[in-house]
């Protein structure tokens, strides 16, 4: 384990701060900042008291989880069994991807230059489909969003769900702070697309969604979408693409993008 | 540790590239630490170990293609906090069954009554802070990563990583400090983004 002293410029004779007191907890300090550590709790009471509590609380974190840590792994968790899962697996993938087309070039779609790669899976690249989603965005900040001319939710679910040939169950997002402004089902590469675009009451800012049908699609972290000329958040949820782009920076954007996905499709 | 979401797999001969015994060894290493954590982000011992299984499936498509990883632990914890993180929207748990698995973990250790007070309510306070602070306390307090390593798991700078720990330590104390009263009432929770 390394010692932590960065921030501390390796001054012994800096004062005692609050990252000193953790690294001593965590015993990451330099043995001789320990020492100024220790000598400094001695003559304050009250922080060897909050000290001795992050002392007390680490051991006891420790033994509560202890249990987890000594069990016998069970063989669904055997990495060499995953491995050989894994291996027949991708044989199999390998025979199917000899019938699928190897690359397909869309030149200057919409004018953002789309260039729709795909790989020997025949997936297209997980990027361009969020510059997709972001393009979409762009296309949708040029027009003015009219309200959704579906008479009810579960009427959205439906077209939606015929639309991505996925079903999906939509509930209402107001109550979550986002206003459904309008839907759009979009050509794709793959089939249709749907757009969805809400306005964020708290800031008064257009968001949309990006929905695509993947069947067999697995869920994957968020990803931050570069060059779309929008932020743009993708990730794949169970048979479906998603992403939401909006004037927001990336970080916030995952975060908006989790409780509009959480709200409609929760 | 960098971590990419859907990096492609290695179908170009048709197989994962085939695994360094080494790294395989590095991952099955990991396992009883990884599902440690995931015991503690997660309400039940088998949705955790999906966490870990799903995580581990990951690896062994990436890792060993990537010779240059030199931290496989570090990047294990960072590619299961990852996944944990993109689907809290398909985690969110009841505080009942939180509640639950606490009292289960704590019991099944036969702690000392006194003891088992404490961890239930520790375990009970690990659900009331942010993400953040919990994994940061505990890659850092159980899981022994150095505070540079915490900070890359998390994917925030240094200074972020402590005020995390710091924060998250602070909170649980509340928990199980008996100087400052009783135990703070549980007030609904759930599973919301950090705003």
């Amino acid at each position: 384990m390394g010692s932590y002293a960065s921030g501390l410029g390796g001054e012994l004779s800096c004062p005692v701060i609050d990252e000193d007191l953790h690294a001593f907890v965590d015993r990451q300090l330099a043995p001789d900042r320990r020492a100024v550590v220790e000598r400094h709790l001695q003559e304050h009471s009250d922080t060897a008291r909050r000290v001795g509590a992050y002392t007390a609380q680490r051991d006891a974190l420790r033994a509560a989880l202890a249990g987890p840590a000594s069990e016998p792994i069970p063989a669904r968790l055997n990495p060499h069994l995953l491995l050989h899962q894994r291996r027949s697996e991708s044989r199999i993938v390998w025979r199917m991807a000899a019938t699928v087309v190897l690359a397909i070039g869309l030149g200057g779609a919409g004018g953002w230059g789309l260039h729709v790669g795909y790989d020997l899976l025949g997936q297209r690249h997980p990027d361009t489909f969020g510059q997709q989603a972001a393009a979409a965005y762009l296309t949708l900040a040029q027009a003015n969003p009219q309200p959704l001319q579906v008479a009810s939710i579960d009427g959205l679910s439906a077209s939606v769900s015929k639309a991505l040939g996925v079903p999906v169950e939509f509930h209402d997002t107001a109550a979550a702070g986002f206003t459904l402004l309008s839907g759009w089902v979009l050509p794709a590469p793959n089939g249709q697309a749907v757009q969805l675009a809400f306005r964020d009451v708290q800031d008064n800012k257009v968001i949309t969604m990006y929905l695509e049908g993947r069947p067999g699609a697995k869920e994957t972290p968020f990803r931050t979408v570069p060059g779309g000329g929008v932020p743009t958040v993708a990730w794949d949820d169970d048979d479906l693409a998603c992403a939401i782009s909006g004037p927001i920076e990336p970080a916030r954007l995952e975060q908006v993008g989790r409780r509009i996905y959480d709200a409609l499709l929760g | 540790v960098r971590l990419g979401s859907a990096v492609p797999r290695h179908h170009a001969h048709g197989e994962t590239a085939p695994a360094e015994p080494s790294v395989l060894r590095q991952i099955e290493a990991s396992i009883p630490a990884l599902r440690r954590y995931a015991v503690a982000l997660l309400p039940s011992r088998d949705a955790a170990d999906d966490l870990v299984r799903e995580c581990l499936e990951r690896a062994l498509d990436i890792l060993p293609a990537r010779h240059g990883e030199t931290n496989v632990r570090a990047w294990l914890f960072a590619s299961m906090r990852h996944l944990f993180v993109s689907r809290m929207h398909r985690a969110r748990a009841p505080s009942e069954v939180l509640d639950a698995a606490a009292g289960e973990a704590a019991s099944r250790q036969c702690p000392s009554e006194k003891d088992g007070l404490l961890w239930r309510d520790l375990l009970r306070g690990l659900e009331h802070l942010t993400e953040e602070q919990r994994s940061a306390v505990l890659l850092v307090s159980v899981e022994d990563l150095t505070y540079p390593e915490a900070a890359t798991v998390l994917g925030v700078p240094a200074r972020t990583m402590m005020s995390h720990l710091a924060r998250g330590r602070e909170r649980l104390r509340r928990f199980t400090n008996t100087d400052t009263g009783p135990v703070l009432r549980r007030v609904k929770w759930a599973v919301t983004p950090a705003a």
